[in-house]
């Protein structure tokens, strides 16, 4: 009933829980407009990418997967912003 | 007289940039200031036709900067009693026997004689586009919800920067609130956050923009038109005047509906 009553409002979805055809617009987009902005394709991008965190993870205990990198406008700025979660505080600096 | 020479562009052909011309254009003379719109699309004029006042061209654009006639010889009245002018572009010229210095010093001319200098920009980023800029000082940009749209906006807003016209403001155009609703269509705040810009209108998707334009009648003196009411607190804002984002959303319930057929939703129009 209250589920019926949510899809009365709107509130439900009603393509069985896929993302929202805006968000996926959005998201794509945000990817688009960077690349546009800084000239720069994608493989550059995923080297550069790669580099950054082979650096990091010279000097850190590093999660393969967790990494976010992302050119981002901040008002007037274009920033670089990458979170990489460090795994392991008791190994912080690693023997070389 | 000191006026404001301001570009209407969007990088994307389609999405209504001779409308928003033709309706702020409109709105601003309603409101009692004395406005120019020029039709910058030179081989493609189309404001006359959205104006209706396709009949009554004799000289235009490229005449004036030809010096081949008087600039008032190109200037039509518009039909409904407001200082509002039109100079019409040249339609079987192209954009490249337009000298961009020439159109920068006419519209600095127009400014001592009007409020408003409103420039209808081609598509595109080309040369038509750079003429306009370059003589503008302002720039309305036009989107709606879409992503090629969008992603056009944003090269513009990047182009509008390098010529020293900074903080363009955005008009969102055609949003179809049951979309967003929906989730289906991308909403102003997505917009904001992608474009990194000031929002100075949003117009819903309006059936009757399309018989305004049949017509030759901007919408904004369509009375029942919730775009025309769009474009009356677009050009309000555009006037200094602070007016209310109106959540469109609002509009589209049952009774709003109602409301709106019965004639007591004046909202809108009140602001403006």
């Amino acid at each position: 009933m209250l589920d019926l009553f949510r899809w009365l409002l709107g509130q439900v979805d009603s393509n069985g829980g896929r993302e929202h055809s805006k968000d996926t617009a959005r998201k794509r987009l945000s990817v688009v407009l960077i690349q546009d902005r800084l000239d720069l394709p994608s493989e550059r991008m995923d080297d550069m990418k790669r580099e950054i965190w082979e650096v990091v993870s010279r000097y850190l205990v590093v999660d393969d997967d967790f990494l976010e990198f992302e050119i981002r406008r901040l008002d007037e700025l274009v920033v670089l912003v990458s979170n990489i979660q460090v795994k392991d505080t008791s190994e912080l600096a690693p023997a070389r | 007289m000191t006026g404001r020479t301001i570009v209407i562009t969007s990088g994307k052909g389609g999405v209504g940039k001779t409308t928003a011309t033709a309706n702020i254009g409109s709105a601003l003379a309603m409101r009692g200031k004395k406005v120019v719109v020029i039709d910058t699309d030179i081989g493609l004029r189309n404001l006359d036709v959205i104006m209706g006042l396709e009949n009554r061209i004799v000289y235009d654009l490229v005449n004036v900067l030809e010096g081949k006639c008087k600039l008032r010889q190109a200037m039509i009245k518009d039909k409904h009693g407001y200082e509002l002018y039109l100079i019409p572009a040249a339609q079987t010229r192209d954009k490249d026997c337009i000298d961009p210095d020439q159109l920068r010093d006419l519209c600095a001319k127009l400014e001592d004689q009007f409020d408003y200098v409103l420039m209808d920009c081609p598509a595109g980023i080309e040369q038509g586009f750079k003429n306009a800029v370059g003589a503008a000082r302002e720039a309305i940009l036009v989107t709606t919800p879409e992503v090629s749209a969008i992603r056009d906006a944003d090269r513009v807003i990047g182009l509008l920067e390098a010529s020293e016209i900074h903080r363009p403001r955005l008009i969102i155009n055609r949003i179809h609130p049951d979309l967003v609703k929906q989730g289906n269509m991308m909403d102003k705040d997505d917009i904001v956050e992608l474009l990194a810009v000031d929002i100075l209108g949003l117009v819903p998707a309006d059936e009757r923009t399309i018989t305004a334009a049949n017509r030759g009648v901007p919408v904004v003196h369509d009375k029942r038109a919730p775009s025309g009411a769009a474009f009356l607190r677009i050009a309000a804002r555009v006037d200094g005047e602070e007016v209310q984002l109106v959540d469109l959303d609002e509009r589209s319930g049952v009774f709003a509906k109602l409301k709106e057929i019965i004639g007591l939703d004046r909202r809108a129009y009140s602001h403006a």
